[in-house]
C-alpha cells in the first residue's frame, strides 16, 4: 500500500521516511513527541520511565513504520503503541512509585486557581493509583488529558463502550476509597 | 444543575496528578537516534529489502559513502607514496581544521566521518547509560566502530599523531563498549561512562570534528 497525502502531512512524512530520508523521521518525532511524552508521564508519574517509555515508542514505531497502513490517523496509531509500551512497562518492573515520597517531596506546580487538601489529594492520587491498570489509563485519558471514549477505544483497542464502562467502574472504585472521607470532598 | 463532587475533585487533580514537565525532546531523539542507527541496518536486510526497491540506494548511501571513502583513502595512501601536495591545499572553498602530517585528503575525510560517527554513538551510549542498562541492540554499533577505528590505526598514512591517540583512546573504550554486548549492567555501563568523562573524551573528539558538511576537510591529495 502506498501512502500518499497532502504535503507536510504525517502520511506524506510517512511516505518520506520509508523512502529513506531521515530528516523526515525527525519531522515526524517533532509532531508528536510531546503527546506521547505527556501520556507516558501521566501514566508512569516518573520522568526517567517516562523518557524511557517515549523512547521505545519512537524506536518501535520507526522500526514498524511499514506496517502502518494508513487506515487510522498516524497520532492514533502512535498512541496505542505508546500506551501499550507503558503499560507493559510500567507491569513488568512491577514497580510502583512511591506516591507518598513524591507528595511530601514534590514541588507545588505552578499556580492553582483551587488546589486540593493535601490529605485529600494523596488519598485521591492512592486511590487511582491502586486502579486496575485498565481502569486507571481510561480515567487518566479521558478526565485528565481530555480524550474521547472513540479515541480511547482506538488507543487501547477496545471498544468504546467498554472505556465507558471501565471509566464507571473507576470512579465507583475512587468513590468507595474516599468513601470515609466523604465529608472533605462531598462539600 | 449540581455537579458531582468527583467531577469537581478529578478537574483540580488534572494539574497535580504527575504533572508532566517539558519533554527533553533533544536527550531522547539522540537516544533514539542512537539506538536506531545500532541495528536499522540488519533489520532492513532482515525484512529483505531488495535493491530495486525505491530508496534502497538512499538508505544505504552513508555507511557505502563510508566504506568507499576509507577503501579510496586507503588506496591513495599506498599509491601517492610520497606524493605530497603543497602543504594546506584544500578541497573546497573553506579552511576547517586540518590533519597534521602527510594524510591524503580521501584518508582524513574518512577518519573525520568516523569520529564524527563515533561521537553520536558515544553520546547514545552515554545516555542510555545514564538511564538505564544499555540496550544490546544499541552496544552491537561498538564492533563496527571498533573495527573501523583498528582499520585506521594500521594505516600507516594517518600521519596526524593528535588523531591517532584519540582513536588508540577510542579503541579501548569501544573495546570496553562491546565486551559489554554479551553481559550488560549499569554498574560496568557506569564505569565506563565515567571514563569517559574523566578523561573528557567525549569534548575532544568534538573538537576534532570540523563544523559543517564533512567534505570541507583539507588535507593532501
Amino acid at each position: 500500500m502506498t501512502l500518499r497525502g497532502a504535503p507536510g502531512s504525517d502520511r506524506a512524512t510517512i511516505a518520506r521516511v520509508l523512502d529513506g530520508d531521515a530528516a523526515a523521521e525527525r519531522e515526524l518525532y517533532e509532531r508528536h513527541v510531546d503527546r506521547v511524552y505527556r501520556m507516558a508521564y501521566r501514566m508512569a508519574g516518573d520522568a526517567e520511565l517516562a523518557r524511557e517509555f517515549t523512547q521505545d515508542t519512537f524506536v518501535r514505531a520507526f522500526d514498524r513504520l511499514a506496517t502502518f497502513r494508513g487506515e487510522a490517523a498516524f497520532s492514533t496509531w502512535l498512541g496505542s503503541i505508546a500506551i501499550s509500551v507503558t503499560l507493559t512497562g510500567l507491569r513488568q518492573r512491577k514497580r510502583r512509585w512511591d506516591r507518598e515520597i513524591d507528595l511530601e517531596t514534590a514541588e507545588p506546580v505552578a499556580v492553582r486557581r483551587e488546589s486540593l487538601e493535601p490529605d485529600l489529594r494523596r488519598r485521591l492520587f492512592e486511590a487511582i493509583d491502586a486502579l486496575p491498570e485498565g481502569y486507571r489509563a481510561v480515567l487518566v485519558l479521558h478526565e485528565l488529558e481530555g480524550y474521547t471514549h472513540e479515541e480511547i477505544g482506538a488507543l487501547l483497542d477496545i471498544d468504546p463502550g467498554t472505556s465507558k464502562a471501565q471509566l464507571f467502574r473507576a470512579r465507583a472504585k475512587l468513590r468507595t476509597a474516599l468513601g470515609p472521607h466523604a465529608g472533605d470532598w462531598n462539600r | 444543575m449540581n455537579e458531582d463532587p468527583l467531577d469537581r475533585l478529578l478537574d483540580q487533580a488534572r494539574d497535580q496528578y504527575n504533572p508532566p514537565p517539558p519533554a527533553p525532546r533533544e536527550d531522547m531523539w539522540a537516544a533514539i537516534e542512537a539506538r536506531r542507527g545500532g541495528r536499522t541496518g540488519m533489520q532492513r536486510w532482515r525484512r529483505g529489502m531488495s535493491w530495486r526497491q525505491p530508496g534502497t540506494i538512499r538508505k544505504l548511501a552513508w555507511p557505502l559513502g563510508i566504506a568507499a571513502l576509507l577503501a579510496v583513502g586507503f588506496g591513495l595512501g599506498r599509491l601517492t607514496q610520497d606524493g605530497k601536495v603543497a602543504p594546506g591545499r584544500a578541497l573546497g572553498p573553506t579552511t576547517p581544521p586540518e590533519m597534521e602530517g602527510s594524510t591524503s585528503v580521501a584518508l582524513a575525510g574518512a577518519a573525520l566521518l568516523h569520529l564524527s560517527r563515533t561521537e553520536t554513538f558515544l553520546t547514545g551510549f552515554r545516555l542510555e547509560a545514564q538511564a538505564r542498562v544499555p540496550d544490546p541492540a544499541l552496544l552491537a554499533g561498538a564492533r563496527d566502530l571498533l573495527g573501523t577505528t583498528r582499520l585506521l590505526l594500521d594505516t600507516p598514512d594517518l600521519k596526524d599523531q593528535r588523531v591517532r591517540q584519540l582513536l588508540r583512546e577510542l579503541e579501548v573504550v569501544l573495546a570496553q563498549v562491546a565486551q559489554l554486548q554479551a553481559e550488560p549492567t549499569r554498574e560496568d555501563a557506569d564505569l565506563i561512562v565515567r571514563e569517559l568523562d574523566e578523561q573528557g573524551v567525549l569534548p575532544r573528539l568534538r573538537t576534532s570534528i570540523p563544523a559543517g558538511p564533512a567534505a570541507n576537510i583539507s588535507g593532501e591529495s
